[in-house]
């Protein structure tokens, strides 16, 4: 895999944004504004799905009405994180951090969509509190590990 | 530098808070303190992730 990690960071773009003083930090902005809407939105149905918020609305409106920021966040995220990563892709080819933000991250995406998904939508009767609280504590521990080991990445090197 | 910007800001967004939750506020206010809560937090972020960098500082300071 390391051909296409080398390729990535010989693109103009990665060394238009590895040369300049100020394209890494704003564009990091962006990817940080989005990381804080993606937290939001994974909080606030988890918080409910977990009993401890929000619990005047079922957890089925708040998902619905969160997937679309969810959704947004995610294209912001996938952007800015590409861009950012092909400013320093060998950097990151030897960072256990990005080796475990992008092994966390496949199962946080698959969870959200599928399983976490269908445990919001089913109603509080049709599924025990168990599951919902199961499936709140999977995705917060999965998001936790993407968040805290991208953070990571720029503690290593 | 924006640490201090960042510092204000945070201050910014707890007045806000405040006047917010002092009383019912009209459609229209809370419409506003909504947007300059996003604008306040936005920013908070962004000085926060900028304090690691000091292209502002006068020299000498690091």
């Amino acid at each position: 895999m390391l051909p296409f990690f080398e390729w990535c960071e010989a693109t103009s773009i990665g060394a238009a944004i590895r040369e300049s003083l100020w394209l890494f930090p704003v564009i990091e902005s962006f990817h940080l504004l989005a990381l804080a809407l993606i937290g939001g939105m994974v909080l606030l149905v988890d918080l409910r799905l977990l009993g401890w918020g929000l619990r005047s609305r079922p957890s089925s409106e708040l998902a619905r009405e969160a997937e679309p920021w969810l959704v947004g966040g995610l294209a912001v995220m996938i952007v800015s994180g590409f861009l950012l990563f092909t400013s320093e892709s060998i950097k990151c080819y030897y960072s256990p951090a990005f080796w475990t933000k992008m092994t966390a991250l496949v199962p946080a995406l698959v969870f959200t969509f599928t399983l976490r998904r269908k445990a919001a939508m089913r109603g509080e009767d049709a599924l025990r509190p168990v599951w919902r609280r199961l499936a709140a504590a999977v995705s917060l521990s999965l998001w936790t590990i993407v968040g805290a080991s991208g953070r990571w990445i720029g503690f290593s090197g | 530098m924006f640490f201090r910007i960042k510092m204000v800001m945070l201050a910014l967004a707890g007045v806000n808070a405040w006047i917010f939750h002092r009383a019912e506020p009209s459609p229209s206010a809370a419409r506003a303190a909504g947007a300059v809560s996003l604008f306040l937090w936005a920013s908070i972020v962004v000085a926060g992730r900028m304090i690691a960098y000091n292209w502002f500082d006068p020299p000498g300071v690091h």
